[in-house]
């Protein structure tokens, strides 16, 4: 806490200078343009990246306000923006104790905003949450099974069973297989105005109708407690979902790329994986909140209309130390659904963990200087079996074009995978030209004439396209 | 990957598809397709299976391709072959050996700017790669196993068409054409190749010197919804420029005749069919409101298919937006049904019934992929008669699909899972498939055939649809015709 107290007098919160006001709405508007620092990436101009540019105006701003919350106003809206993780947790609490925080928005990299859910969570009891280990392993499995032939996991194939995931452990094996009500969850999680997730919430209280009904989950231990609402319920499975589909791909990458964490067991090094990835990457990077009315923080009056902006990910990245990873729940304090959904995806990831080896393939990264912002859809973690072969089962999905621009290594891989596809395929065609049943008539001994030409080309291409990758290796 | 596991010849696609069978009724012209081969010929489920071996191979092939060309054209491994020139010669020389080598992968570069680029030098210069002869050899396999299915396309002409196709000998194909025509006039010949239609239009795809049709084979190969023609390669967006509006329905009144047969309307499916009939193919659609036995108030959306007369008319039911609503999802007929809905009131929540004959089964499918309708309302079934929409699935895995079809009918084979296709529908799909060769097309097609049959010829098929849409008997308390525009 940085703040000074003083129990007599209140004051309007400090104001940003022109100048820092142009930084603070320069700094929101890179965001929406990725590559614009790609030429100082490039050169390795550090102090030049959107990160590190972003990280010196808060720190001016924090500095220059000793440390208090300032207002800013860019062309993007009129903000208060506290300066600190824990100020702005205080604050919240402050405001959410005062009966003053109101709707909550999420804000993305693009600028859009998108109404969060609001917090109604359910007591989890302990002996639910062995259950939610078996259901992890299981999905696990699955994931392993979806697996490409560079053994990794297509972002569509990973929501998948992420989201079915979270649907088990929260209505149950019922709702497993019910991607409906993925769909509506996601298109509620991305309304662009408060009517259009009215709408949308009221599709998916529909859905959720059934389910609720039927039982199943955590909707049998609501029951039991008498506490079940389908609010609680679809707050419930948002944060589940987020943290399996999100947070828990972005702590398989960095479980890969920092292999020395300072935890003995693999169980120990996924949850302080998924911690880490909270921590850095939170799956509402920035979130504002609407004060109803007014109340006062510590010597700040906060007026009724204010917008409060949380840039949690700044925050984060400003805090000296690692400070604790942030909640999933938007409000403030104690939520038991944004700790079972941090649960679930520790157990994904410990299973997938002790199952495979997570191997990043893209982007590239470099443990002593992550990136400010990890997107789960752009990340490409192959997981490897423990004897570093990656031969996946074969997948009913057509694979992935490869992608361009990358090393001589990724694409041996690539193509040592791909020759020992191709030995397979003649391997069958071979043995399907043996059935006798292309004995009786012209055509079946063409057919068989057939698969044994194509059976010799793929042999001929396997040999060849392992000698390519052979070279590419070097 | 390709995948079959439906068994090929039952007339009932479902689980528990053998007890329909048992209990058949059979007239002289409505057969259910025969299940083995004659004695002395190859099984034609061996012949599926080694098509779908080479479709595999195929597209591990040209995955292979893609994958090297990827490699010599990267900028990383450029800079690594500017720091070691001996490993990038032996590199170079040994992918452009892989890619090359006519014993092995042809010619299969493919993938990105400069691999798309070498890909259409290639097919201009006509050669053909390892991928390819796989796929040509692939569709020529399913089309031997559709030949004896269909006996017609075994006959010397129709035989003579496919194999100058499968050679990619486009003149002989075409005066084999002439030939069949002349023989048997263009509706018999569209009926005899339509089971391997989408086969031919592969084929045709693949081996021309248009590399940019060619991703409409490789679709038909391994499944899906294609993205261009198989002709021009136009992109399927192109299709939507075509098909301009933002769809539109206005209250219609019905005629004498249709207000004579929607009398005479019930809750069962040959009516459903009568009555599509009866509404005609000008534009209009029906919203039925029915006080069901339970109490409940359903809807029922009936909606008829593609006026031929014009290539595009001011409403939704012509044969540019029937290929629109092949191609894609949203169309202006999809618009134009859910601005009625809104606009009749049916309340949030309802559930709905959609029955739809030809591009109005196909909308009807469309409409079960958008979300913001299956979101607004309970669609609990949608039943197509005879529709291409095996290609697409519905956004609510609990919509009950019922497809209706003749397969000597020529458009329900469009969506490429012909009688010899790997591709399967969803195992709780119902589809009630006959062989009725009363007809040849466009009669075969028409609601009146499709009703006629299920009346006369398979009446189980009738009771089946029937004790499957039992939630929606009761009294209809509203009829009301729309008509529905694309402006």
């Amino acid at each position: 806490m940085t703040v000074l107290h003083d129990p007599t007098e209140s004051r309007e919160p400090a104001t940003a200078r022109p100048l820092e006001n142009v930084l603070f709405g320069a700094a929101l508007a890179a965001q929406r343009i990725p590559w614009i620092d790609a030429p100082a990436r490039a050169l390795g101009l550090t102090p030049l990246t959107r990160e590190s540019l972003t990280r010196q105006l808060m720190s001016h701003l924090k500095g220059s306000t000793s440390g208090r919350p300032v207002r800013l106003h860019t062309p993007f809206g009129a903000y208060l923006a506290p300066l600190d993780a824990d100020d702005a947790a205080d604050l919240l609490a402050r405001a959410h104790d005062a009966g003053a925080l109101g709707r909550a928005d999420h804000l993305t990299p693009e600028g859009r905003r998108h109404p969060v859910a609001p917090h109604a969570a359910v007591p989890v009891p302990p002996a639910f949450l062995r259950d939610v280990h078996a259901l992890a392993a299981q999905e696990a499995a699955h994931l392993i099974a979806a697996r490409h032939a560079d053994a990794t996991v297509s972002w569509e194939d990973w929501c998948t069973v992420a989201g079915r995931l979270a649907r088990r452990v929260v209505l149950g094996e019922a709702a497993a297989e019910d991607t409906l009500l993925g769909d509506l969850l996601a298109a509620a999680g991305s309304a662009e105005d408060a009517h259009e997730y009215t709408e949308r919430a009221a599709a998916l209280h529909r859905r959720l109708a059934r389910h609720l009904r039927d039982g199943g989950g955590l909707v049998d231990v609501a029951e039991a407690t008498g506490e079940e609402t389908a609010a609680a319920v679809e707050h419930t499975l948002d944060l589940l979902t987020q943290a399996t589909t999100h947070t828990a791909r972005q702590a398989l990458a960095l479980l890969a790329v920092q292999p020395a964490l300072p935890a003995p067991s693999v169980r120990e090094r996924a949850e302080a994986a998924v911690d880490e990835a909270l921590r850095r990457y939170p799956p509402r990077a920035a979130t504002s909140y609407e004060v109803l009315a007014p109340f006062r923080w510590h010597d700040v009056s906060i007026e009724a209309g204010t917008d409060v902006l949380c840039a949690t990910a700044w925050l984060n990245a400003l805090a000296e130390g690692p400070g604790a990873a942030p909640s999933l729940c938007a409000v403030p304090g104690e939520c038991e659904a944004a700790d079972l959904a941090v649960f679930t995806a520790r157990a994904l990831v410990t299973a997938l963990a002790e199952a495979v080896e997570p191997v990043v393939l893209a982007p590239r990264l470099d443990p002593d200087d992550l990136p400010t912002s990890l997107p789960p859809a752009t990340l490409s973690v192959a997981l490897v079996a423990a004897d570093g072969s990656a031969t996946p089962a074969p997948s009913a999905e057509p694979a992935p074009a490869p992608a361009q621009g990358r090393t001589p290594a990724h694409y041996a891989a690539l193509t040592r995978q791909s020759a020992h596809s191709l030995e397979e395929h003649a391997q069958r065609l071979a043995e399907c030209a043996r059935d006798s049943g292309w004995n009786h008539d012209a055509v079946g001994e063409r057919s068989r004439m057939l698969l044994l030409a194509h059976a010799e080309r793929c042999r001929r291409a396997a040999a060849d396209v392992r000698n390519a990758a052979r070279w590419l290796a070097h | 990957m390709a995948t079959r596991t439906a068994s090929k010849g039952t007339g009932v696609r479902n689980k528990g598809s053998r007890e329909a069978k048992a209990d058949e009724v059979v007239a002289p012209a409505v057969v259910e397709a025969p299940t083995d081969a004659p004695p002395g010929r190859t099984d034609p489920e061996l012949l599926i299976r080694a098509s779908v071996l080479l479709a595999d191979a195929a597209l591990a092939a040209k995955q292979a391709g893609a994958e090297m060309t990827a490699a010599t054209f990267s900028w990383r491994v450029g800079l690594n072959a500017l720091k070691r020139p001996l490993w990038a010669f032996g590199a170079l020389a040994s992918t452009a050996r892989a890619l090359t080598n006519p014993g092995g992968l042809g010619f299969t570069a493919n993938g990105g700017v400069l691999g798309e680029t070498t890909r259409s030098a290639a097919a201009l210069a006509r050669l053909r790669s390892t991928p390819v002869s796989m796929a040509v050899d692939a569709f020529a396999m399913r089309i031997e196993a559709a030949a004896i299915e269909h006996p017609n396309l075994a006959a010397p002409l129709a035989k003579d068409l496919t194999d100058a196709l499968v050679a990619g000998k486009r003149l002989d194909a075409l005066r084999a054409a002439r030939r069949l025509v002349d023989l048997m006039g263009v509706t018999r010949t569209l009926t005899t190749v339509s089971p391997v239609l989408m086969e031919l239009f592969a084929l045709i795809a693949l081996l021309d010197e248009n590399p940019a049709n060619d991703d409409f084979a490789w679709v038909t190969l391994a499944g899906g919804v294609p993205t261009t023609d198989p002709f021009l390669g136009l992109p399927a967006g192109l299709v939507r420029q075509l098909n301009p509006g933002p769809g539109r329905a206005e209250r219609a009144d019905p005629d004498a005749i249709l207000e004579r047969c929607l009398a005479r309307s019930s809750n069962e499916i040959v009516s459903y069919i009568d009555d599509i009939a009866a509404l005609g193919n000008h534009g209009l659609a029906l919203l039925r409101r029915i006080r069901c036995t339970d109490g409940s108030e359903r809807h029922v959306l009936l909606l008829p298919g593609t006026s031929f007369g014009l290539l595009r008319n001011s409403t939704t039911q012509d044969l540019v937006g029937a290929f629109d609503g092949a191609l894609r999802t949203d169309t202006t007929y999809t618009r134009a049904v859910k601005q009625l809905l809104v606009r009749s009131g049916v309340p949030v929540g309802s559930d709905l019934m959609i029955v739809g004959h030809s591009l109005g089964g196909i909308t009807a499918m469309n409409l079960a992929t958008d979300l913001d309708l299956v979101s607004t309302y309970r669609l609990t079934h949608i039943v197509t008669v005879g529709s291409p929409i095996d290609n697409k699935r519905p956004a609510d895995p609990d919509t009950q699909v019922i497809s209706l079809v003749n397969k000597y009918d020529v458009i329900p084979n469009l969506d490429g899972r012909g009688p010899s296709s790997p591709n399967d529908i969803p195992e709780h799909w119902v589809e009630l498939a006959w062989l009725d060769d009363t007809y040849d097309y466009p009669l075969s097609h028409a609601p009146q055939s499709y009703s006629g049959t299920l009346r006369n010829a398979m009446p189980q098929h009738r009771e089946h649809v029937n004790a499957l849409i039992t939630a929606y008997d009761g009294e209809i308390v509203g009829n009301q015709p729309y008509l529905l525009l694309d402006k």
